[in-house]
């Protein structure tokens, strides 16, 4: 196990050095000079358009750049964004958000998601089970603008209950309709996997000689079905909880959240390579670490999964 | 003949003790959406309290459904339709899930049939014994050890405390400690008290023999009954677990297979039922493991007084095991009655079928046929029945050539150590040579894990020996060229155990055969048609099978086709890897019949894999064991049968269902 921890970690080198140094190319080759375009509708001076460009090593060769960009990384300096904010900055402003987002976004596909899969799994072909197919094929047949709209107007601006956007507003409830939208689409795969998962367990051999011993029904599915039909489910979940921070563009934008998703697409926008490399680079590791949360979780869950 | 035991009413009505469980009439019928499957169709049956009853029939028989409507456990889209099951006086048809999951555990037990899909396999083993005897009520952690011990105890012990108290893991120690202090040679005693199984007044008893003088007293004071963990631990000893503590707190999938169906008795028995229902407890597991696994199951019905219900497709072992028997066909009952006579006396033809085709009791029609003498009509006839190719009938001018011969083959698989870098050897195959003639049948034999297969799959080429080589015809398998390698696989054709697994679902069956003619690019597409169609005559199937598609074939159908398949090439050799293994009997006799009259047609050469010695001794002329990776004992299959040299030989032969028993002239 710790061997197999220590590995995966030591896996994350390569993979950093490797994903730092694609977006540093991607965003290197992007259309525009950002220089130019942080003057915007001032004229443009030559003279201090060199100064930005040293002091953003922009007028070194590209494999300088990345190595200057890598030395700074190392003794802790994200670099500035080309706003003239420390990168760190950015990233501590935008991070929170999505974090707070993701989080509930998960709450809701587990609790939704994994409570109707358990009903419809264990009545499975009759009124319930069809109707959550139904609901959970809508989720995921509509598309996510679609949604977002539609609750932001039903729920925001007629009825009310929820802020309609959240920009700087950080309570709890601003975020309850976007998350809700965020998970959508999870949720309909956890309620489905869940159901499937469900229903295969409630026919197993071993639910059988558990009930065959004297369990009443209750514990029988609790013990029996429900623990071992989790196992699929909760690694799902954590493998969607690295896609939610990733963030969601169309989400986030919908709903004027401030975090990731708009923030690395605005950077895109502007040329703002220190930013983008940052968000990004920091979206991997956040993906292989909770890529590895799941893979212990997985052995937690199931004994017969040894890691080596 | 099924009035005898469907006579419960009446029985009691003229005195005689009510049977435990009374079957009347039973119906059971699966419903689907589109169709209607009646399973059972009308099947009585009684048995009495403390006795056994065998229930025999082939799959699909509606062995399994009766015995799972008993206990309301049918699967989904299955119901009783019609008649009555009666458990101690009580129906059970039509009952309450509420007063089914009183009756559970408590009053019916179930051993079920698959060892390996049985246990939840996220669970400690101890947990889910535990789990059988919280929810009977039977709370050993929380000082109820009287509801326990009234229940574990019977009426065989006298009724004090210390005859219902259980010895605890602290007290055992504590005894021992005691005893060693005063004297007493006290390792004698440790393998004789079993946490958690060993009650006060055993205790007492052993003391007593061990020449202590407060024998009583000391025993009060070192048993004071057991935690429900110690009791755990108990119930796995008395199902014949050693180290039982430490293995309870094993998950399933560090357990053999023989192990974790011990594990299942002694889940299944935990609350001490009055019935237990073994549904084929032993056809997932190796014959010897399977005789120690019966031979304790009956010991300890037989102790507690505990009436079982023995499903079975096996008639020898039924006959051996239970003393009653109930012979199911189609949905019905055909036959019943005494083991013995049933068995001796067959009066359904269906029964008779069975009994002549049964491979355990055919093995011990051939010995007599021996005893006879083969040159009598008697014994001829008796052989005629079995469909025997190899055995006695010596090989007639062809089989002196050699076609294989493996010489001093060892196969190595690395296995992964403890640190990354650390590599452990597993040595599969140790040094095994063997030869097979040309036109004649060798058997390999042994339990799983004996490497067996793994020498079939070097025989195949489809692995490599570490050392040693496989020669044949003459040629060392391990220079073949990628090219020769083709060529040689067309000589030496495999056909695998499942009939279910080995054929692709999506192909037909033209294709399915066809496929190695195309592969090898054999004639055109009509020579090709000409040669399947052949091919299923040969193995008695009609040609319109070759339109149809392996989900609509039956076990034997499928295996059928599947030595159509291996036949396709003309090969020299086949390889039968437990060939016969997963077939119902009256199928299995008809497809060891078939590859007889092949091997007699078409001078084939076949290497038998199997576990099932009662199946060499009906197909082989030369059968090599084989024990962790070494062959123990070789020769010709009567001199192996007759005059077994080795423990491990003789152990395989006595684990045979039914050669305990003595056949009249069926």
């Amino acid at each position: 196990m710790g061997w197999y921890v220590g590995r995966r970690l030591l896996q994350m080198i390569p993979v950093f050095i490797g994903a730092t140094l694609l977006v540093y190319v991607m965003v290197f080759l992007l259309p525009g000079d950002p220089v130019k375009a942080m003057f915007g509708d001032r004229p443009y001076n030559p003279a201090i358009a060199d100064r930005l460009r040293a002091e953003y090593h922009l007028d070194k060769p590209f494999l300088e750049q990345y190595w200057l960009y890598l030395k700074g990384l190392l003794s802790g300096d994200l670099g500035t964004s080309f706003s003239g904010r420390p990168v760190l900055d950015v990233v501590a402003s935008a991070y929170p958000v999505t974090v707070r987002l993701a989080l509930m976004a998960i709450a809701f596909e587990a609790v939704i998601g994994v409570t109707v899969g358990v009903f419809a799994g264990l009545r499975r072909g009759k009124l319930f089970d069809s109707t959550a197919l139904v609901f959970s094929m809508l989720l995921i047949a509509v598309p996510t603008f679609v949604m977002g709209f539609v609750l932001q107007t039903l729920l925001g601006v007629k009825l009310g209950w929820f802020p309609t956007t959240v920009g700087a507003n950080r309570a709890w409830t601003a975020f309850v309709m976007p998350a809700l939208v965020l998970a959508s689409v999870s949720m309909a795969y956890v309620l489905r996997l869940t159901r499937t998962s469900v229903a295969d367990n409630a026919m197993a051999d071993y639910v059988r000689t558990a009930r065959a011993k004297g369990l009443k029904r209750g514990a029988v599915v609790r013990r029996h079905i429900l623990r071992n039909s989790l196992i699929p489910v909760v690694t799902f979940l954590g493998a969607d909880l690295g896609a939610l921070m990733g963030g969601a563009i169309v989400t986030e934008g919908i709903f004027n959240v401030p975090g990731v998703g708009n923030t690395v697409y605005q950077s895109i926008l502007r040329g703002d390579g220190p930013t983008v490399v940052a968000m990004v680079t920091l979206l991997v590791v956040v993906f292989i670490v909770s890529n590895l949360v799941v893979d212990l979780l997985y052995a937690a869950l199931d004994p017969r999964i040894r890691l080596a | 003949m099924t009035a005898q035991p469907a006579a419960g009413a009446p029985a009691s009505a003229a005195g005689a003790p009510e049977p435990l469980l009374a079957i009347r009439d039973l119906e059971v019928t699966f419903q689907s959406r589109t169709s209607k499957v009646h399973a059972v169709r009308g099947a009585s049956l009684a048995l009495y309290a403390g006795r056994s009853l065998a229930i025999v029939g082939e799959s699909g028989s509606g062995k399994s459904t009766t015995a799972h409507a008993v206990i309301g456990l049918l699967p989904a889209g299955g119901r009783v339709t019609g008649g009555s099951i009666r458990f101690e006086g009580r129906e059970l048809a039509g009952a309450s899930e509420k007063t089914l999951v009183a009756l559970r555990g408590g009053g019916i037990g179930l051993v079920p049939q698959d060892p390996m899909s049985n246990l939840n396999p996220v669970y400690r083993v101890g947990a889910q014994i535990r789990e059988a005897l919280a929810a009977n009520g039977i709370d050993a952690s929380r000082s109820t050890y009287k509801a326990l011990a009234s229940l574990a105890a019977e009426d065989n012990i006298p009724d004090t405390p210390r005859g219902r108290l259980y010895l605890s893991a602290t007290g055992r120690d504590a005894l021992l400690a005691e005893l060693a202090a005063r004297g007493f040679a006290a390792e004698d005693l440790a393998d004789a008290l079993i946490v958690g199984f060993t009650t006060g007044i055993e205790v007492q008893a052993l003391l007593m023999g061990l020449g202590v003088e407060d024998a009583a007293a000391l025993a009060a004071k070192h048993v004071t009954g057991t935690s429900a963990t110690d009791r755990v631990a108990g119930l796995l000893s008395e199902a014949g677990l050693s180290d039982a503590a430490r293995r309870a707190r094993q998950y399933p999938h560090e357990f053999s297979g023989g192990m974790r169906q011990r594990a299942l008795i002694a889940m299944a028995l935990a609350a001490r039922p009055k019935l237990l229902i073994a549904d084929e407890p032993t056809s997932a597991l190796d014959v010897t493991v399977q005789r120690q696994i019966l031979d304790h199951l009956g010991t300890l019905t037989r102790e507690l007084g505990t009436a079982m219900l023995l499903i079975t497709h096996d008639l020898g072992l039924a006959a051996e095991r239970a003393e009653d028997l109930v012979v199911m066909y189609k949905g019905k009952v055909v036959e019943s009655g005494p083991s013995l006579e049933v068995l001796t006396n067959p009066r359904h033809p269906y029964t008779q079928r069975l009994v002549e085709a049964a491979p355990s009791l055919a093995s011990r029609r051939i010995q007599q046929a021996k005893e006879l003498g083969l040159e009598t009509a008697a014994g001829a006839e008796v052989l005629a029945v079995t469909g025997g190719a190899g055995a006695g009938t010596g090989p007639d001018g062809i089989g002196q050539a050699q076609l294989l011969e493996v010489r001093d083959v060892t196969k190595v698989f690395p296995l992964r150590g403890k640190r990354p870098w650390q590599r452990t050897d597993f040595k599969a195959v140790d040094g095994v040579s063997l030869t097979v003639r040309r036109g004649t049948t060798a058997a390999l034999v042994g339990e799983s894990g004996s490497g067996k297969s793994t020498i079939a799959n070097m025989v195949l080429s489809l692995l490599e020996p570490t050392s040693g080589s496989i020669v044949f015809d003459g040629v060392d398998t391990a220079g073949l060229s990628r090219r020769q390698l083709f060529e040689f696989r067309s000589k030496v054709q495999p056909v695998f155990q499942d009939p279910y697994g080995s054929l692709d679902p999506a192909y037909s069956i033209y294709r399915i055969i066809e496929e190695p003619l195309r592969t090898h690019r054999v004639g055109n597409h009509q020579s090709r048609e000409a040669r399947v169609k052949e091919l299923l005559d040969k193995v008695a199937l009609p040609a319109a099978t070759m339109r149809r598609y392996p989900n609509e074939l039956s076990g034997g159908q499928r295996q059928r086709v599947a030595v159509a398949r291996a036949l396709a090439l003309d090969p020299q050799m086949v390889v039968l890897d437990e060939a016969v293994s997963a077939l119902d009997v009256l199928v299995q006799a008809q497809v060891l019949e078939l590859l007889g009259q092949l091997q007699r047609d078409l001078g084939l050469t076949y290497l038998f894999i199997t576990h099932d010695l009662a199946v060499v001794r009906q197909m082989a002329d030369e059968v090599y064991v084989m024990e962790r990776g070494r062959i123990v004992e070789q020769g010709p299959t009567d001199r192996v049968f007759e005059r077994p040299e080795q423990a491990y030989t003789k152990a395989l032969l006595e684990a045979i269902p039914g050669s305990s028993i003595d056949l009249g002239r069926g």
